[in-house]
């Protein structure tokens, strides 16, 4: 049971993790290039469309299984954007403050959707489908994985020095507690890290092959993706044009 | 150690068996020495050497690395660049062989110890390596878990798999190996069971009545009765 901030945080961090790399299918061969190509030309090109995509991603997020839980989840992109944003209201600077948080929330929010809908191997699997290289895609699908298992050893770090602490736990023993829990994670850290690269060797017989997913997305043509990017810049260009 | 044959490499916790069987795995470099793999230098970089060999990891945990039971299991197989149609085929016979079919879509995250155990070794099995390298496989495991790998240790070794075991567990060693070697004061030493039986202290800390056995000279009498036991139990 996490009794800390840090421990909870560290539990939220853990069954997204695990939520997300359980995911779903690809219902679609052509759905996660074109989401992923929009995700990237809206939050960094049409500024003016963003309230609209971040409106469309959170029904389609809420739609999804388990999207109310997923979409807790853009707390941490908010509050994080809300920090950084916060140096520019003392100087007049509100919309861009907001424009901050918008490009910040959009693209996290249509991520989300895009992955509660297609599942986080789906995703990668397109990924690999469009030729990115296997590092990548293999890194990202593994930080999903590490992530579970690093947030779990986090809680048992924490749990571990809890119990052996007998008095009442004020707030510079919590302090002490995460930090010396944090050390620790570092060196554990290093040492799993040597751990995985032994096993990932081991188990290399020869040139990595190209990754095969379990989702059955791929890229059979790039018409239906090239027209759907086109269809976008141009509801863009005229939503822009609209607002002037 | 000659092919077919199941080693087990005996020593206290601290002494350098994991390290020893990592410098044969090809992982980690030896400071002096050599290894020679069927007679020729080994060397941990070439992908032909390392498919000879086959390391299960002491904890599991560190040996997984894929999103599922199956990708973890088919890796190896895809590095060589089979057909998913082979490799599907080949991965589907191990984890049936092993008992984990119904396992194959789960995250390894979600396994108990000895599931993670069992996709481990059943990981390192599809390529059918040469040589076997186990660190302690019989630790954190229950009864029947710990039986089925000692069955898949018997079973690899009869179809001319090599077999090292480094295990402190001297009742696994004795049911388990056909040659026995002791890691004493930093050497590697052969040791016969007579001797390891001789020594009622450390099998009394292990086994009380193998050492009450072993006191009356009647335990190597319980161990050959003991294997003979374990090839039934694993024909069964």
């Amino acid at each position: 049971m996490a009794e800390t901030p840090l421990e909870r945080l560290l539990e939220e961090i853990r069954s997204a993790a695990a939520e997300l790399h359980r995911g779903g299918g690809c219902p679609s061969p052509y759905l996660a290039p074109i989401v992923l190509l929009d995700a990237g030309l809206l939050a960094l090109i049409y500024n003016p469309l963003l309230d609209v995509v971040a409106a469309a991603s959170s029904l389609a997020l809420l739609a999804a299984r388990g999207g109310l839980a997923r979409l807790r989840l853009i707390a941490y992109p908010v509050a994080l954007s809300a920090v950084a944003a916060i140096p520019l209201i003392p100087l007049g600077r509100v919309a861009d403050a907001v424009s901050l948080v918008a490009r910040t929330v959009t693209p996290a929010l249509l991520l989300l959707a895009a992955v509660a809908w297609m599942g986080w191997r789906g995703l990668l699997a397109s990924l690999s489908a469009l030729g990115a290289p296997r590092l990548i895609v293999e890194g990202l699908e593994m930080l999903l994985y590490q992530g579970v298992k690093t947030a779990t050893m986090m809680l048992e770090v924490i749990a571990a020095r809890r119990a052996r602490h007998l008095g009442r736990v004020s707030w510079r023993d919590w302090w002490r507690l995460q930090a010396t829990a944090l050390g620790d994670m570092m060196l554990r850290a290093v040492r799993e890290a040597e751990q995985v690269y032994m096993a990932v060797k081991a188990r290399t017989l020869g040139d990595p092959a190209p990754r095969r997913g379990s989702a059955q997305c791929n890229t059979r043509s790039l018409a239906p993706l090239a027209a759907a990017a086109l269809a976008v810049a141009a509801l863009g260009v005229v939503a822009a044009a609209a607002r002037g | 150690m000659e092919r077919g044959e199941v080693a087990a490499l005996l020593g206290p916790t601290g002494s350098g068996k994991t390290t020893l069987l990592l410098i044969l795995a090809g992982l980690l470099k030896p400071e002096a020495g050599e290894v020679l793999l069927d007679g020729v230098p080994l060397d941990g970089e070439n992908p032909e050497h390392r498919r000879m060999l086959g390391v299960v990891f002491q904890d599991p945990d560190s040996q997984l690395f894929n999103p599922t039971v199956y990708d973890e299991i088919a890796y190896a197989l895809r590095t060589l660049g089979l057909p998913e149609d082979e490799v599907r085929a080949r991965v589907r016979g191990v984890a049936e062989r092993l008992g984990i079919g119904g396992l194959l879509e789960r995250p390894p995250y979600e396994l108990s110890m000895g599931q993670k155990r069992l996709v481990a070794i059943a990981s390192v099995l599809v390529y059918e390596p040469r040589y076997l390298l186990l660190d302690e496989p019989l630790t954190f495991l229950d009864p029947s878990t710990a039986l089925r790998v000692a069955c898949i240790v018997r079973s690899v070794s009869e179809v001319g798999v090599g077999v090292l075991m480094a295990t402190h567990n001297v009742e696994a060693a004795l049911l388990l190996a056909d040659r026995l070697y002791r890691v004493v004061e930093g050497r590697i030493v052969g040791v016969e069971a007579e001797e390891l039986l001789g020594e009622p202290r450390s099998l009394l800390a292990v086994n009380p009545a193998l050492a009450a056995l072993a006191s009356r000279g009647e335990a190597l009498e319980a161990i050959r009765e003991a294997r003979g036991m374990l090839q039934g139990a694993c024909s069964r």
